[in-house]
């Protein structure tokens, strides 16, 4: 399999405030990782560890500080329910809205609409005002219009599974299947046993360094391992009874 | 950053992107008029509405409440009012216009350029309303359109050149450096008062006369004035001028805008 992306001892780094050369905060700390066309790769870690800014590179949306980045692929979305809605259009309106936002021509979105439609299973709420949605049937039009108008690499950092139960099942397949086209995915999930099922390959991540490549099973179990280590390091630090005159 | 990573930001602005980025503008001008008007109970005659109260009080206040200085004086504030309040809505919108939108940098590719020109559309299009409004009450209030009146048009456009200058230009800076808003909204607040909306250029001091004759708000009033109530056609020098600074400071706000964009989607506010 060829490369899609390759970083190259990457750095990135979030200023702390306004001012040009004030202190930064390294999120990612000279990451080197390939990702190859059509791999499905999860990416796993503690809260802070820097998986959001790896899926944010990964997706062009930020420059690196230092280091570098290799491109070879078509399109890259993250996956997102919402992009860009706006509460007074329509259902139909705002798919529009965000496909467009996401880069797809109009005619290419309209060819997908009725697509859309049909698997929102919004009925009449299609063309009805977006504010009239509950949040459920709002979840459902974003996950309908990501499986409908898909790009050629997939970024997903969100909770999967949406709407009713029902719903949950039918959305869950369609993911399912549509991490299962040949598309390169790129998964952040803490959902572990989803994860095991759908990818096939891991990194971990922890305080912006990689801590870890390897298969799925392998680095859930040293992450799991390390990060029971680590609570209990935090735990017998807090059980240490407090000094005196400090309670 | 790679090679291949800078061609692929470059490519932001090839051909093809550039008619999905037009697709983009036009359906979000759309959707943004849409949203504005439901968000009330009579929707789109607001546009109409707003304007005319406005002008009705105006016309009522100097026309009448303030017996010297004639009806004369009322379309003369008028004119000037419009084209002013037009400039300044959309220089002040697009001041925040890439800032607002910053959430949407984050999750989606896009020129930040877009949004000061989505911001732009918007204003003019509702500037065309109250243009509209104007052209219509001016005959009512007494003043009679001569064949000049037909270089309107042309008038209008270094000031929107000037807008769309302006525009890109005061949208760069404040999604970095929140505090040029404030300055941003000082200066307009400064234009206002010299700009000749409320007097006319020869009614000032001679040794302050440069204040309007360089001042391209100034001048784009002055041209709708001449063509609309004085029936001269307006000054060529004068929209040249107007239509260069406006260039000048497009390219200035477009530079800015590519060199900040990394730090756009890192900024945490």
């Amino acid at each position: 399999m060829s490369v899609a992306i390759g970083f190259d001892n990457v750095d990135v780094s979030y200023p702390l405030g306004w001012r040009f050369r004030g202190k930064r905060h390294r999120a990612l700390k000279g990451i080197s990782l390939e990702i190859r066309h059509g791999e499905r790769l999860a990416v796993l870690g503690s809260n802070g560890s820097g998986k959001s800014t790896l899926l944010r590179l990964i997706a062009d949306l930020i420059v690196p500080d230092a280091g570098h980045v290799s491109r070879n692929h078509g399109p890259c979305q993250m996956l997102n329910l919402s992009l860009g809605f706006m509460p007074h259009l329509s259902g139909r309106q705002n798919v529009i809205l965000s496909g467009l936002l996401q880069g797809f021509s109009r005619n290419h979105i309209d060819s997908r609409l009725g697509a859309v439609e049909d698997f929102s299973e919004l009925g009449d709420f299609f063309d009805l005002p977006l504010r009239t949605y509950s949040s459920g049937m709002r979840a459902r039009l974003g996950f309908s219009l990501a499986m409908e108008l898909s790009p050629d690499m997939l970024v997903i950092d969100e909770a999967l599974g949406v709407g009713d139960a029902a719903f949950q099942e039918k959305s869950r397949s369609a993911l399912t299947d549509k991490i299962h086209s040949g598309l390169t995915v790129i998964l952040v999930s803490h959902n572990e046993p989803f994860a095991r099922e759908t990818c096939d390959r891991a990194v971990w991540l922890s305080g912006g360094e990689v801590k870890g490549i390897g298969s799925v099973d392998e680095m859930y179990r040293k992450y799991r391992d390390w990060d029971k280590s680590t609570r209990a390091v935090a735990r017998s630090a807090s059980d240490l009874p407090p000094e005196n005159g400090k309670t | 950053m790679s090679a291949s990573s800078h061609r692929n930001r470059v490519g932001m602005f090839s051909g093809g992107m550039l008619f999905r980025y037009f697709e983009l503008l036009k359906f979000r001008v759309f959707a943004d008029l849409k949203s504005e008007a439901s968000r009330t109970y009579l929707g789109m005659l607001w546009w109409l509405f707003e304007p005319l109260l406005y002008l009705l009080i105006l016309y009522f206040v100097f026309g009448h409440l303030r017996g010297g200085s004639g009806e004369g004086f009322a379309a003369f504030l008028f004119v000037g009012l419009v084209i002013w309040q037009w400039i300044r809505s959309t220089v002040a919108h697009c001041a925040d216009s890439i800032r607002n939108n910053m959430h949407m940098l984050r999750q989606v590719r896009l020129p930040p350029a877009l949004f000061p020109l989505i911001v732009i559309c918007t204003d003019t299009f509702k500037f065309l309303v109250v243009l509209l409004i104007l052209l219509v009450m001016l005959p009512i209030m007494g003043v009679s359109f001569t064949l000049q009146a037909l270089w309107l048009p042309l008038a209008l456009l270094p000031t929107l050149l000037l807008i769309l200058g302006a525009g890109l230009f005061v949208a760069a800076l404040p999604p970095v450096i929140p505090d040029v808003k404030l300055v941003i909204d000082t200066v307009l607040t400064a234009l206002m008062f010299v700009s000749g909306i409320f007097f006319r250029a020869d009614s000032i001091p001679e040794k302050y006369r440069w204040v309007m004759d360089f001042n391209p708000v100034a001048l784009c009033i002055t041209s709708a004035r001449h063509v609309l109530l004085d029936g001269v056609a307006p000054d060529s020098a004068s929209l040249g001028y107007v239509a260069s600074i406006g260039v000048v400071l497009g390219v200035l706000g477009l530079l800015t805008i590519m060199q900040l964009s990394p730090r756009y989607t890192k900024q945490v506010i």
